[in-house]
């Protein structure tokens, strides 16, 4: 063994030297940002906690909250719906159809959130290809607008979200026990029976972990509103942003990011209480 | 939906057949041609090493897998287009398989509910029957995470029994306890089987729990049946020697045979003894190579001291182990061992490296088919 070695061995700097570099980093980009909005958000005149009680008593802030959880109670339910079936067939197929569609719902989740959006505009546009070819159906006459409504901002966010809540949907699937769906059906279920009485309760669990998850990446969403939606469906993260950069105003900005960030490790919190955070990268309890 | 029937009464179990049934995983054959019929209200263990392609005979049965051909019949009638909800089957899986969002009663409700329109009150007293029978009626309102191995064993055979099914399958049920739980287990299920009178297929790769509990075993070795009758069919006339090897404990001794009568052949063993061994109708010729399988507590132990007339071999004992009752003991004969197994009195003053004469009544060898 070179001193070297030796040295670190004696003085267990091993964890120290392998962790370092990125507590450096988290420390000086995130937490000490982290405590100086803090600080700002506590200092409006003085030690006080004034701006917390602007923003929580202001009607603008409410009614972006409200729409915000709206859109993404919305969100959530939409991605649920479509995403169920999908996760389940690749749960009970195998070889290279859950190879094919794997990669078919990974893909978009790979391609960025700006491109994603972007490509919504293209469709739901007055120039759009909807609208175009609608028109040349003669269906419609002249354009109708398709964006900047409530429905195209849930058509983003949803199309966004949906891959994630797949593929958390499958992770908790495919832990269900198959011979639990063999001794159902043994014992006299149809197949739908089967997945009515033994499945469906099993998987509840991963669809309750899913729709927090994707709840909770909803909450970060500021491009896709801010390019599909009218100042109707302002999002939280957009009037934080507007706060910030038009109305200078550090304080409420702070309080609202803080209190969103509160919201937001709350909900994980409860998510890796009852599910396990580890579950999203494939470990953890079964 | 079946329709429904009497509970009550035992409906007697179904005679079981499979015919020149084949089955392969993409290239690799797991099942070659099996033929078996299992009598009505049998209790039949499916005994083989691991890759024997017993479970896959079980799952044919069951109809979780379709053969590639041959055909599978209940009572006479092909169960080919018959999927496994309709099969009127009972199974206890390896793992229990209880419903885990189930409390005990509600798992065996579960087949009422699915294949009857028993009225709630008749369901409850059914399963109130049925965990009598396996003795858990105080645990009725758990759920499976909180009984122990044994007790979700039992909760599992109460749900595979409590429609009555004609045929109940069994794959390695108690493979997963410990050695005092799992004798205790092999009883009740045979006192089960008499009371229910339902044809149980029990999948097994322990010899001696398919030895105690079977009618007939069906010994499986490569996808084939090595060997199908009575435990001590197995036992006393092991076909092959896959057979005596399996089943309990066996020397095989090769050699070449010398000649052959009517009743009996001579055979000169390559250990460098001749032997005259009872031939059973196997069939066998001059100069044929043949083996001979000798169970080690066939085998009697006398030193030399205490020399006798008759047939005798000379060894050297090699190793000698203490089990309490007995000794276990391998004897070195020129170049080849063999396993004995003697009564501890009979073993007194014997030690490794000491000369021994063993000897054996004249049927104690099989002949073997090769």
């Amino acid at each position: 063994m070179s001193p070297v070695s030796v040295f670190i061995y004696r003085t267990r700097l091993l964890p120290a030297i392998l962790l370092g570099p990125c507590l450096l980093w988290i420390a000086f980009f995130f937490l000490i940002p982290l405590i100086t909005m803090t600080w700002r958000s506590l200092s409006e005149g003085g030690f006080s906690v004034a701006a917390y009680h602007e923003v929580l008593t202001s009607p603008q802030y409410l009614k972006v909250a409200l729409n915000t959880a709206q859109v993404l109670t919305l969100v959530t339910i939409a991605t649920l719906i479509l995403g169920y079936p999908i996760a389940y067939i690749l749960t009970m197929t195998s070889g290279w159809i859950r190879a094919l569609i794997l990669i078919l719902v990974s893909i978009p989740y790979w391609v960025d959130v700006i491109v994603r959006s972007f490509s919504w505009l293209i469709l739901l546009g007055d120039n759009g290809i909807i609208n175009k070819t609608m028109l040349t159906l003669g269906i419609i006459d002249h354009p109708s607008s398709l964006l900047y409504n409530r429905t195209s901002v849930l058509l983003g966010i949803t199309q966004i979200l949906l891959p994630m809540m797949i593929i958390t949907l499958y992770g908790a699937m495919i832990r269900i026990d198959r011979s639990l769906l063999r001794a159902a059906t043994i014992h006299g279920a149809s197949d739908l029976r089967a997945f009515w009485h033994v499945f469906f309760p099993l998987s509840l669990p991963g669809v309750y972990g899913a729709c927090l998850l994707t709840f909770v990446l909803g909450l970060g969403f500021y491009v896709t509103p801010a390019l599909l939606g009218s100042p109707r469906e302002t999002m939280i993260t957009q009037t934080i942003m507007i706060e910030a950069t038009e109305n200078l105003n550090y304080e409420h900005t702070s309080a609202a990011s803080i209190m969103l960030l509160v919201v937001t490790m709350a909900i994980v919190m409860v998510y890796n209480r009852y599910f396990g955070l580890d579950r999203l990268w494939g470990g953890g309890k079964t | 939906m079946t329709s429904t029937k009497s509970i009550a009464a035992g409906t007697g179990g179904a005679r079981v057949e499979l015919r020149a049934v084949s089955k392969s995983y993409g290239d690799t054959s797991v099942l070659h041609s099996i033929s078996l019929d299992i009598p009505a209200g049998a209790f039949v263990s499916f005994l083989g090493p691991s890759g024997s392609g017993k479970t896959t005979t079980l799952n044919l049965i069951a109809g979780f897998l379709k053969p590639d051909c041959g055909d599978i019949l209940f009572d006479g009638l092909s169960v080919a287009d018959t999927p496994p909800n309709y099969r009127d089957i009972g199974m206890v899986f390896q793992s229990y398989a209880l419903f885990p969002h189930l409390t005990v009663c509600e798992n065996v409700a579960f087949p009422l509910r699915m294949r009857t329109r028993m009225s709630k009150v008749a369901i409850r007293q059914r399963v109130a029957e049925t965990l009598e029978l396996v003795q858990m009626s105080a645990f009725g309102t758990r759920h499976p995470r909180q009984l122990s191995g044994g007790q979700q064993q039992r909760v599992a055979m109460a749900r595979a029994l409590v429609s009555n099914p004609r045929l109940l399958l069994m794959d390695e049920p108690l493979g997963a306890l410990d050695k005092q739980l799992r004798d205790q287990m092999q009883f009740e299920i045979k006192r089960i089987h008499r009371r229910v009178g339902s044809t149980f297929i029990y999948v097994t790769h322990d010899q001696s729990e398919a030895l105690t509990m079977s009618d007939y075993v069906v010994l499986m070795n490569k996808g084939e049946v090595a060997q199908a009758g009575t435990p001590s069919e197995l036992y006393v006339e092991p076909a092959h020697a896959f057979v005596a090897d399996f089943i309990g404990d066996s020397n095989i001794l090769t050699g070449s045979v010398l000649s052959v009568s009517e009743d009996v052949a001579s055979v000169s063993l390559r250990m460098g003894v001749t032997l005259t061994v009872p031939r059973r109708n196997v069939p066998v010729s001059v100069g044929q190579e043949i083996a001979i399988s000798l169970r080690p507590e066939d085998i009697r132990l006398r030193q030399p001291a205490h020399a006798q007339q008759g047939e005798t071999v000379r060894g050297r004992v090699i190793e000698l182990g203490y089990l309490g009752d007995s000794y276990k003991l391998c004897v070195a004969i020129s170049a080849d061992t063999l396993r004995v197994k003697v009564p501890a009195s009979m073993a007194a003053g014997v030690s490794v490296g000491g000369d021994v004469e063993l000897s054996w009544n004249k049927d104690a060898p099989r002949l073997l088919r090769v």
